[in-house]
């Protein structure tokens, strides 16, 4: 695998309402692999999401470096997945997988095929015409993850994606995701807060740590890459995941 | 795949319920419609009825309030005369152009002070001097500055139309959810896509319930100034049928208004109906 990425002594300091600093990250180093999926983990105000946000674009001000091997272009390369769905609920589903493609002026007969290719990976295919008033919470989370995917970005960044879903919900989007990456072989970057989910999807889990916001440890999942519900009970899934949470702690 | 097809499972059945909806809402309309007017008529029954009764028991003058034929026969003398089309339309004309102007006007500084903090804040003690100002006392100002002339007559309009869509426009702009406008930003969607897009149809809901404000203040707006300066319109016929003593006529104009009124607000309701579809 062939470096994509890398993420070279990131900082940032914000001052806080009351004045005084806060060090949201402090000097991060990461490296991610085309083809790779990587977890950044840690608990609430880490700056793992910050650090997304950097990676996509959003955030400029920060001290260091993204070095990437070609350059996003912007609007083109970055696919992002939010916590909440965020559809246009006056789109139909296919209108707002499409949205990206719109969004670049693409009519192509090629684009169009590949959000009908989309859909019915995520299994919307019926859906299509339908509003996202009308679907299912998991079902909309799926919607979204194909808007991302639609205009063929080169890295797939997800913050928090699967947290407001239910369990039995949750599970199943992370067996869609690796259908999708068996399927794309996207770059992916996944936050989370869960170790399980990051030791089933991750190939590499990053654990950071708060106050400041750090990497504490860089770890790569001893699981084959081919994943199944199966795989959650393998003692070794178990061991990974009880030292993922002991670092946490 | 497995997931896929769990997922499919419950799929088929929401499916079967949207078309059956699908079914039963194409009959809706149509009972809900048969209903409707079936009220409205019980409605207009019993007020005329009222009406009648009043007039004829307690002897009321006919200059006071005439019974509703002869309100009827007034009516009809306007479309046998040809008087009705004229005013009516010349009313129906300033109502839409005024609606339609002071909306663009709304829109656009809604738009503009949503964008610009610092126009905002100049503009704030404006605006609330403007909302808080009871529009119709300068419509006697109007006139004074425009003369008895059509300028006045859609000043008046505008200034009572495009303040409810300037609110409206303001409050809809900033219902974009922090996450889509961060998807406009990482689809690097330009400022006029990103408005036509995602901003307006946000908006839409906003903008629609202060159409349906705005599409009253234009009537008043135009009912007003025709019964302060002009020689033609609805307004003028209350004038006229005033000045004249022909009660008849005065109220013939009222109920005219008010029909003209129902159609503004029904027209915005339907414009509503289909253009907020995804949401009910």
């Amino acid at each position: 695998m062939s470096a994509f990425l890398s993420v070279r002594g990131i900082s940032k300091t914000y001052t806080a309402a009351n004045g005084s600093k806060v060090v949201a990250l402090d000097d991060v180093d990461l490296d991610v692999a085309e083809g790779e999926i990587v977890a950044l983990i840690g608990p609430s105000g880490c700056g793992k999401s910050t650090l997304l946000r950097m990676v996509a674009g959003l955030d400029t001000d920060f001290g260091g470096e993204l070095a990437w091997t070609v350059e996003p272009r912007p609007g083109k390369d970055i696919g992002f997945v939010f916590q909440e769905p965020a559809l246009l609920p006056w789109r139909t589903v296919r209108r707002n997988v499409s949205l990206g493609l719109e969004a670049q002026g693409d009519k192509s007969p090629k684009g169009r095929e590949r959000v009908g290719e989309l859909l019915d990976l995520v299994g919307l295919t019926d859906f299509a015409g339908s509003f996202p008033k009308e679907l299912s919470g998991g079902m909309r989370q799926r919607a979204a993850i194909a808007r991302a995917l639609a205009y063929d970005p080169r890295i797939l960044l997800m913050d928090e994606p699967f947290g407001a879903l239910d369990a039995i919900t949750r599970d199943r989007l992370h067996d869609d995701l690796l259908r999708i990456w068996a399927t794309t072989r996207k770059t992916i970057i996944l936050v989370t807060h869960s170790v399980e989910e990051a030791t089933y999807l991750a190939d590499k889990v990053a654990v950071m740590t708060a106050r400041p916001g750090r990497i504490k440890a860089v770890h790569e999942v001893p699981l084959d890459r081919d994943r199944t519900p199966r795989t959650r009970q393998l003692p070794r899934f178990a061991e990974f995941a009880g030292m993922l949470r002991q670092e946490l702690e | 795949m497995s997931t896929g097809t769990v997922t499919r499972g419950p799929a088929p059945r929401e499916e079967r319920d949207r078309a059956g909806g699908g079914a039963r809402a194409r009959n809706r309309p149509a009972r809900g419609f048969a209903v409707r007017i079936l009220t409205t008529a019980a409605y207009l029954a019993v007020i005329l009825a009222a009406w009648y009764l009043y007039v004829t028991l307690a002897d009321v003058p006919s200059f006071l309030l005439p019974e509703p034929g002869e309100v009827w026969d007034a009516g009809r003398e306007l479309v046998t005369e040809g008087q009705l089309w004229p005013h009516l339309g010349y009313t129906l004309r300033n109502i839409a152009l005024g609606f339609v102007g002071g909306s663009l006007v709304g829109i656009l500084l809604g738009w503009v002070l949503w964008a610009s903090r610092t126009v905002r804040e100049i503009f704030a003690p404006y605006m609330v001097l403007l909302q808080a100002a009871p529009k119709i006392a300068v419509a006697p100002l109007l006139v004074l500055w425009f003369g008895l002339s059509l300028t006045s007559q859609y000043a008046l309009i505008l200034l009572l139309v495009f303040f409810p869509m300037t609110a409206a426009t303001m409050l809809g702009l900033r219902d974009v959810p922090a996450d889509v406008s961060t998807l406009g930003r990482l689809l690097h969607l330009s400022r006029w896509r990103y408005l036509r897009t995602i901003q307006l149809p946000a908006a839409m809901p906003a903008l629609l319930a202060g159409a349906k404000i705005a599409v009253i203040d234009a009537m008043t707006g135009a009912f007003l100034a025709e019964y302060l300066s002009a020689d033609r319109g609805l307004g003028y016929l209350m004038v006229l049928g005033n000045t004249q003593n022909d009660t008849p006529l005065l109220i013939a104009a009222v109920v005219l208004t008010v029909a003209v009124g129902l159609l503004g607000f029904g027209l915005v309701s339907l414009a509503e109906r289909r253009l907020l579809r995804w949401s009910r």
